[in-house]
């Protein structure tokens, strides 16, 4: 379309957000300053399983200072118990008959606590300080219960029950496929079957999760600013809960430290806080503290796949079968979200007939837990890569070659994999060239160079490895997300969308899009993303799905408010909207460029144009549903370098090479991929939820919890191939996922490569993190070194 | 030590101690951001806390409150120090400078957070001000950085978003210790 | 977290200091705070009263002679950056090195971090090796206690509640010693699974030190070691000694780590650290 080009899209713009922030002038929900807001500090269960006994709270009601205390009694007629969105079934998968259990999370737990850091009881003071004081002054005691933390142990048959209403520990069983796969297996001329697991991660944004909410004097209506990924969920969950109108309940997500999606979950404090600003009729604000976020706020990423995959002689593979278990924690929070996906994404890139999956979201008195960045990819490219690599060695052949055997090719595209998408229709890749990645992966990474280097001996005591792992992504879900524009007084232009950023850069991105479909100069454009009070609809950040969705949208919103613009200046200036165009924020008519009217004298005539349309101000609301996802793709191929004596893994060189359709802002692409592949390489490396079997976390700070700093990440070097997405009308698809899901595979599969072809090892991988002390434990239990 | 000019402002609203906090008060005095500024503390209260709530200087983020992450980190008579791990009674006497009081006296950003900005430095700006202290401090100071120092005072931060790359690449950028990046990306990119 | 209730007093002298921590109140002496506080905003630690030590002027210098001397209230980058230090008690500004982050180490103080013996922390396991001596006060009066006998075990001293650590001294270190620092984390800053401090000798054998620390214990000298290099200059270690060494360790297993692996790693670290001790003996 000329209208949009030569245009923003496809440009490095600068960010327009960073300025305000190296000033220290962001404004993240713990900075807002709103007078006499009072703080909130919970007391949270210190069991894993029990009964409370006795909780008496009169001591802490009764502390100068303190303004409130609720327990479950004072709110269980209050606000209703949280039931997450996300509980949907799609028919297509209802079809599939699927367990899916609605366990609402009650707003405050009595009798029964189901995990250590479950809310008991929410103090309400005049500081946070004052508020964790009362918190110590309220007793209780408890009759402890059987506790169930690991995901085995829950399913197994005399396993006790994690919530003592329920019949099992099972919260979430689909099982889907296509062919015969145990037919195939049976059948195979190689057979590999192993197990691997993900361990438990933790998203921890550096900004841990924050709400603050007032209620108007005036209109008694409620504001509430929030650090969630989804504001318009967060508003119908507040409105529902405590039985306001939508209407009155407006949630701004204001600056957001980052969220990966353990703030795309909706959790109970979110509810109480808004509840006691209304019930107090005073500010109330509650910031998580670090222990409450690794203890007490989402967890992630705990699964344990059992998997087979059979080839035939030439390493052609013929199926795959799968049983795996998703750790939920204390309740079914997000569905099918994380189990489905991982179903869905295991196979990946790859052509195999005869495919039979069985997810199972096991129960277990530990931390609920939500999709993080990748949401179930990162854990089943774990588990079909590594199986891969051990079929590589099964059969004697290249890793990267049995990879390159088994691609689905570009002249597929668009691919149906005979399987059901998530939203339970046929599940088809739109684009994409995966050959492609691999060869230029296998390129970048020089292979035979590193190969050679092998045969040498390890120079220094350290051995070294190459791995790779190739995924594709269904980016950009539905149902739909939305884009208001207008004209302003001021003559600027401004939109309005549901999905929010933490961190992403869609102030930029967006205005680049909307810049180009509207024709004006970024400049005039400001974008304010995530307040409901400015776009009835919207869903959120999360899933990748922020610019294909909104993306378009605004681009529709953009033309549609170009056409407006242009009928109410042909008005105005009683001439005709074809013989007007709009440039750079000026309407003129075309050949005459002096009859000209600005943006900003537009909107001022126009409610004094005679013979006007009569309708309000230049404004037009859009909201994309995308027809299908956009299925990006990455192939990762990492060179690592191991300590045996140690067990040390250092990354030495890292290359992606993705496709994610029509990039908008390269150089914000890039850092996406960067940041999801630092969250991977911590992930594989050292990072790690711990629970004792009695249910205590024993990783509750980030001295036991370990981050990755600056010097456990290489400069990973990027390539890209482009193959616009049919889906939309941008052409792009999402990627903020994508970086994320292919390190623990990739980089388990170098440590492997390492230690077997180096060290003399006969190690196989089965989960991270590779701390030295997993890898010292891989050698010292080697057969072949023993 | 830097010179700090010292201008006080009648304009900034310094809060008090809740009435209810029990603990002994303290009158204390200090130079923050070149501003002499008086309140009364109590024993308890963090000179985060101290910073963000009473003064409202809320660029000083709080991520961690056991010195690890490194998002409050504030200069201390010019020497990068972990905001969470000191008292405000402590600093009595002495001069602090958060990551407000960082661009250069026209206002315009200062060498370290320009070069964020340049070289996308940042994506939720969370741990950045806690990142600007620290490599601001090493920008002025008289001996030159090497690559190594800079790697090592790298790892004194926590970023969840970048990767850090671009955040290496910014501080080797303004502390002289690399050319300004290619912009190899720039240019529109379409089709296969 | 935030601390629970407590008071801070400024102490502006040592006898100021030594006065308020015999009131008989749960005190505890605030130095640079990089331990206490983490454990105090936890609410772990929450003394009634922190007597503040960090701006008595007797405390704040460091002491260049035939010795050093450390004052309770010098930052460990202050002795880390004191160019005498780094010219003749080198080990020290390596060890110095490898403390937490550089803001922790512009607040942390040398002496602070000996007072609390953490059985992870590098400069209790340095002073051993370097046979520094720790200076105390009390109402009764001064005390000075050998390295040797300072350290009692984890978070564990000889220092009675109504003492104070005014100082530590480290003497000159003989001519021609080698010495050598090693720790093992898997990130720079984090606690370490196993780390050594090594001084060997030319003339006097007997005088050489391997101390470990963070294998479950505070600074222990392996003695082992200590002996069989006694008569031998030959920079590796014999393999089967290191092992027999290894299999005296009893360490428990963590989040983070297994026995085997932090045993793994002291052995390695002693071999390497005996191996560049020896490198750096003239």
């Amino acid at each position: 379309m000329s209208e949009e080009s030569p245009g923003y899209v496809g440009r490095s713009v600068p960010r327009v957000e960073d300025e305000r922030l190296v000033r220290g002038a962001g404004r993240f929900v713990a900075d807002l300053h709103v007078a006499d807001a009072a703080d909130v500090a919970f007391l949270r269960s210190t069991q894993a399983h029990a009964l409370i006994s006795r909780l008496d709270t009169s001591r802490a009601r009764s502390m100068p200072g303190v303004i409130a205390v609720y327990e479950a009694a004072d709110v269980v007629d209050q606000i209703t118990p949280l039931v997450a969105a996300e509980l949907r079934v799609p028919p297509g998968l209802a079809e599939l008959g699927p367990i899916n259990k609605v366990q609402p999370v009650p707003i405050l737990a009595n009798p029964e606590v189901t995990y250590v850091g479950q809310p008991v009881a929410m103090v309400v003071a005049e500081s946070r300080y004052l508020a964790e004081d009362a918190v110590e002054l309220i007793e209780i005691d408890y009759d402890e219960l059987p506790a169930v933390v690991d995901l085995e142990l829950a399913v197994a048959p005399d396993a006790p029950l994690v919530l003592i209403d329920e019949q099992d520990n099972v919260g979430v069983h689909i099982r889907h496929g296509k062919g015969d796969a145990a037919r195939a297996i049976a059948n195979a001329a190689v057979v590999v079957a192993d197990t691997f697991s993900t361990q438990r991660h933790v998203c921890a944004p550096l900004e841990t999760r924050g709400i603050l909410a007032e209620q108007d004097p005036f209109s008694g209506a409620l504001t509430v600013w929030s650090s969630t990924q989804t504001p318009h969920r967060l508003r119908d969950h507040i409105a529902e809960s405590i039985d306001v109108l939508a209407d009155d309940v407006r949630v701004q997500a204001v600056d957001v430290g980052g969220g990966f999606g353990q703030k795309g979950t909706v959790v109970v404090e979110e509810l109480l806080v808004p509840y006691a600003a209304r019930h107090l009729g005073r500010p109330v604000r509650w910031i998580a503290d670090r222990y409450e976020n690794l203890t007490a706020d989402a967890h992630a990423r705990e699964q344990v796949h059992h998997i087979t995959v059979a080839a035939d002689a030439d390493g052609k593979l013929v199926a795959v079968q799968d049983r795996f278990l998703v750790n939920l924690g204390a309740r079914n929070m997000t569905g099918l979200v994380v189990p489905y996906n991982a179903l869905c994404h295991l196979v990946g890139p790859y052509q195999v007939d005869n495919v039979d999956i069985e997810a199972t979201g096991v129960l277990t008195n530990t931390t609920f837990t939500s999709p993080y960045r990748g949401a179930g990819r990162p854990e089943a490219t774990f588990a079909m890569e590594r199986a891969l690599d051990l079929l590589a060695i099964e059969i004697g052949m290249e890793p990267s070659e049995l990879r390159r055997r088994n691609l689905i090719g570009p002249e597929q595209m668009p691919y149906r994999t005979g399987m059901l998408d998530r939203r339970g229709l046929p599940q088809e890749y739109d684009s994409g060239d995966y050959p492609e990645l691999l060869s230029r992966a296998v390129d970048m990474i020089d292979l035979p160079s590193v190969r050679k280097r092998q045969s040498s001996p390890p120079a220094g005591g350290r051995v070294i490895g190459v791995g790779f792992a190739m995924y594709i992504e269904m980016t950009g879900s539905g149902p739909f997300e939305g884009a208001r524009v207008e004209v302003t007084r001021s003559g600027r232009v401004r939109l309005y969308t549901g999905a929010s950023s933490q961190g992403q850069g869609h102030r930029t991105t967006f205005a680049q899009i909307l810049a180009d479909s509207f024709g004006v100069d970024m400049a005039d454009i400001d974008v304010v993303a995530g307040d409901t009070s400015r776009i009835p609809d919207g869903i959120g950040t999360v899933a990748s799905r922020a610019l294909v969705t909104a993306g378009n949208a605004t681009r529709q919103a953009g033309h549609l408010l170009r056409q407006r613009v242009l009928d109410a200046a042909a008005d105005v200036m009683e001439s005709n909207p074809a013989d007007l165009e709009l440039n750079k924020g000026i309407i003129s008519v075309v050949g005459s460029p002096t009859k000209s009217i600005t943006l900003a004298e537009l909107i001022r005539a126009v409610p004094h144009a005679p013979g006007g349309t009569g309708s309000d101000g230049l404004s037009e609301t859009s909201y994309f549903r995308p027809p299908n996802y956009a299925t990006a793709s990455g192939a990762h191929a990492v060179v690592v370098e191991v300590e045996p004596l140690t067990g040390r893994v250092s990354v030495v060189d890292y290359v992606v090479v993705h496709e994610a359709g029509r990039i908008v802002n390269p150089r914000i692409a890039d850092a996406q991929i960067v940041g999801g592949v630092a969250q991977g390489i911590g992930g594989i490396l050292c990072e790690h939820i711990v629970y004792d079997p009695s249910g205590q976390p024993l990783t509750s700070t980030f001295a036991d919890y370990a981050m990755p700093l600056a010097s456990m990440i290489p400069d990973i070097r990027l390539d890209e191939i482009v193959c616009p997405s049919p889906t939309n009308p941008l052409g792009v698809k999402g990627l903020g996922e994508g970086g994320a899901v292919g390190p623990p595979a990739a980089i388990a599969n170098a440590v492997e490569d390492a230690l077997r072809r180096m060290a003399g090892a006969d190690v196989t991988i089965r989960t991270g993190p590779l701390s030295p002390s997993r890898v010292l434990g891989l050698l010292a239990a080697s057969p072949s070194l023993n | 030590m830097t010179e700090l000019t010292s201008t006080t402002s009648s304009r900034r609203r310094i809060l008090a101690p809740p009435a209810s906090e029990s603990t002994a008060r303290h009158e204390i005095a200090v130079q923050i951001n070149g501003e002499a500024i008086e309140a009364e503390v109590e024993s308890r209260l963090l000179l985060t806390d101290f910073l963000r709530e009473r003064l409202g200087l809320t660029g000083t983020h709080v991520g961690c409150e056991q010195g690890s992450c490194g998002a409050c980190t504030v200069l201390l008579d010019d020497v990068p120090i972990r905001s969470c791990l000191l008292l405000a009674p402590q600093i009595d006497g002495r001069s602090i400078r958060t990551v407000e009081g960082l661009a250069e006296r026209d206002g315009t950003p200062n060498k370290m957070q320009q070069a964020f900005c340049d070289h996308h430095g940042l994506q939720c700006g969370f741990c950045t001000p806690g990142l600007l202290i620290t490599l601001t401090s090493l920008a002025e100071r008289e001996v030159p950085v090497t690559l190594d120092e800079l790697d090592h005072h790298l790892d004194s931060s926590i970023c969840r978003c970048t990767g850090y790359m671009n955040i290496r690449n910014a501080a080797r950028y303004a502390l002289g210790l690399m050319p300004p990046r290619v912009e190899d990306r720039s240019g529109e990119r379409d089709g296969p | 977290m935030k601390p629970r209730a407590l008071d801070y007093v400024r102490a502006r002298s040592i006898d100021h200091a030594i006065e308020l921590l015999s009131t008989g109140a749960d005190a505890r002496v605030l130095a640079g705070g990089q331990s206490m506080m983490p454990a105090i905003n936890m609410r772990l630690a929450s003394p009634d009263v922190l007597i503040d030590i960090g701006r008595i002027d007797e405390l704040r210098s460091i002491e260049v002679g035939s010795h050093l001397r450390i004052g309770a209230a010098v930052t460990q980058a202050e002795v880390a950056g004191h160019p005498d230090v780094l010219h003749r008690w080198p080990m020290l500004t390596a060890a110095i090195a490898q403390i937490g982050q550089p803001p922790i180490r512009n607040r942390g103080t040398v002496c602070g971090s000996l007072a609390h013996n953490d059985p992870q922390a590098e400069l209790p396991a340095v002073a051993v090796a370097l046979e520094a001596v720790v200076t105390s006060q009390s109402r009764r009066g001064t005390r000075s206690i050998p390295a040797d006998e300072f350290f009692r075990g984890t978070f564990t001293t000889s220092l009675e509640d109504d003492e104070i650590v005014t100082a530590v001294d480290f003497p000159e270190p003989a001519l021609g010693q080698g010495w050598a620092f090693q720790e093992f984390s898997q990130q720079p800053g984090d606690l370490a699974t196993a780390g050594a401090a090594v001084v060997l000798n030319r003339r006097e054998a007997a005088a050489n030190r391997v101390v470990v620390f963070g294998v479950g214990v505070g600074p222990t000298r392996a003695t082992l070691i200590e002996e069989a290099i006694r008569y031998t200059t030959d920079p590796s270690l014999d393999p089967q000694l290191v092992d027999r060494w290894g299999a005296t360790l009893s360490p428990f297993d963590d989040a983070h780590a297994s026995a085997h692996t932090k045993v793994q790693h002291a052995k390695q670290i002693v071999v390497r650290a005996v191996a560049e001790a020896r490198g750096r003996m003239s």
